[in-house]
């Protein structure tokens, strides 16, 4: 995989010991290496939609098919999808894993994002939504078991888990 | 049509007594004009009484009530919605159907439960994105489409679908848009449709479409995009209002499992 940063390195690796059918996403810089890899991948349907609630309903639709399915979306957007989050995957017990890039906190450059995003932890604790977050104390090479772990535990609990990326450290 | 001509006679002036504001429009009532004052005495949680100025105005003309269709003559010639959730259900009886939040939910499932249906009981706006999903993930299973039953309102909140429908593609997918150009189950707030074309829209993002202003003619649209390739979108224009109906208060996951349960013998039975 050349120069590219481990942690995406290990996203990759994570969403391909999955093995989803598709693979939904929002834009995302922080990630594209992810993303490149995925759009032209042989066997998982990468695209991206413009709204995080959007992936939020088409995950669920996909998982009540029997279609493997994870979601890439940045946690400043995360907002847009609680009460889709909620009231759906939540509420109806579908498994749907999050795979939500940090952009709060240390290491962010944009002011305006810090304000809703490094709250989210708490946010999504609050809307009694699973998470947890790797980060620089999680070496990369955990990251793809984690994340593959992620995914078992959205289907063994029925319902949205979210982790949470920080490759800003 | 009695009611029509009765209705439109219908005054819309109400009069109401308010506590003196200094400025109507801030207190919400733009357009307002006195028509007398008076005092009167009242007291502030009975600690202390004073005397206040209480104005009697007049408020200018409400704008139409789409949650009673008699006040608005058009759309009570229209079609209901649960005449329309009828030939819904006659229309794809194997299907697999998502069904919108409030009213829309309620009045199919007070026509008999089936298992078809998924009951959409909040997340407006949702049921495009949850068929769409289904739809991709159904491409192969023996299903001729994937049912979104939405309305006008509900479409407003996530117009998106359309463009991803129309980017994807999912042979299967099909919107039936009722559209009563109201929020009807939050009280008939007048939604965009009143002059604004759903079917263009969709049609723009590359959807085949049918429009429809009855009851035969929608029925006819149905049994063709049933059949037609590609996604699809059919409107019926309806009357506002909503039946008075059960409430859904089953746990939703229960909704989820038997909707569930249908898709995987279906698929199982028929593949």
């Amino acid at each position: 995989m050349g120069q590219m940063d481990p942690r995406c390195a290990a996203i990759i690796q994570g969403i391909e010991a999955i093995a989803p059918d598709v693979l939904i996403h929002i834009p995302d810089s922080t990630v594209a290496p992810v993303l490149d890899h995925f759009a032209r991948h042989p066997t998982i349907r990468a695209f991206s939609v413009s709204r995080e609630e959007e992936a939020v309903g088409m995950a669920a639709g996909l998982e009540l098919a029997g279609v493997r399915c994870v979601l890439l979306v940045q946690d400043t957007g995360l907002g847009n999808s609680l009460t889709a989050l909620t009231t759906f995957n939540l509420a109806y017990r579908v498994p749907t894993l999050l795979i939500v890039v940090r952009r709060g906190g240390v290491g962010e450059i944009n002011s305006a994002v810090n304000e809703y995003s490094e709250h989210v932890p708490q946010v999504l604790q609050a809307a009694g939504i699973k998470g947890f977050t790797l980060d620089w104390r999680v070496p990369a090479e955990r990251w793809a078991p984690a994340i593959q772990g992620a995914f078992q535990y959205a289907h063994t609990s029925h319902g949205p888990v979210a982790v949470l990326v920080d490759l800003k450290g | 049509m009695g009611v029509k001509s009765a209705t439109m006679k219908r005054p819309c002036q109400h009069s109401r007594a308010i506590a003196s504001s200094p400025n109507l429009i801030h207190s919400g009532l733009a357009g307002a004009r006195d028509v007398g004052t008076a005092r009167a005495k009242c007291s502030d949680w009975g600690l202390v009484e004073r005397e206040i100025t209480v104005r009697t105005i007049a408020l200018p003309p409400t704008p139409p009530c789409y949650t009673n269709p008699t006040l608005q003559p058009e759309g009570a010639m229209r079609p209901r919605r649960i005449e329309a959730l009828q030939s819904i259900l006659q229309a794809f009886p194997e299907d697999p159907l998502v069904l919108t939040c409030g009213a829309t939910s309620r009045e199919a499932a007070s026509l008999g439960r089936r298992d078809n249906c998924l009951y959409v009981v909040d997340s407006m706006g949702l049921v495009g994105p949850i068929a769409l999903g289904l739809a991709l993930g159904l491409q192969g299973a023996p299903f001729r489409k994937v049912v979104a039953v939405e309305g006008d309102g509900g479409l407003l909140m996530d117009l998106n679908c359309l463009a991803t429908a129309g980017y994807l593609k999912p042979d299967k997918f099909l919107m039936v848009v009722l559209d009563n150009e109201s929020y009807a189950s939050t009280g008939g707030q007048p939604t965009y449709t009143t002059n604004l074309d759903l079917t263009a829209i969709a049609t723009a993002c590359g959807l085949r479409t049918w429009a429809c202003q009855e009851l035969e003619p929608f029925a006819q649209a149905l049994q063709e995009a049933r059949e037609a390739p590609g996604p699809g979108l059919v409107r019926l224009k309806l009357a506002p209002g909503n039946e008075r109906v059960p409430y859904l208060t089953e746990d939703p996951a229960v909704l989820r499992h038997t909707f569930e349960t249908f898709l995987r013998s279906a698929v199982a039975g028929r593949g």
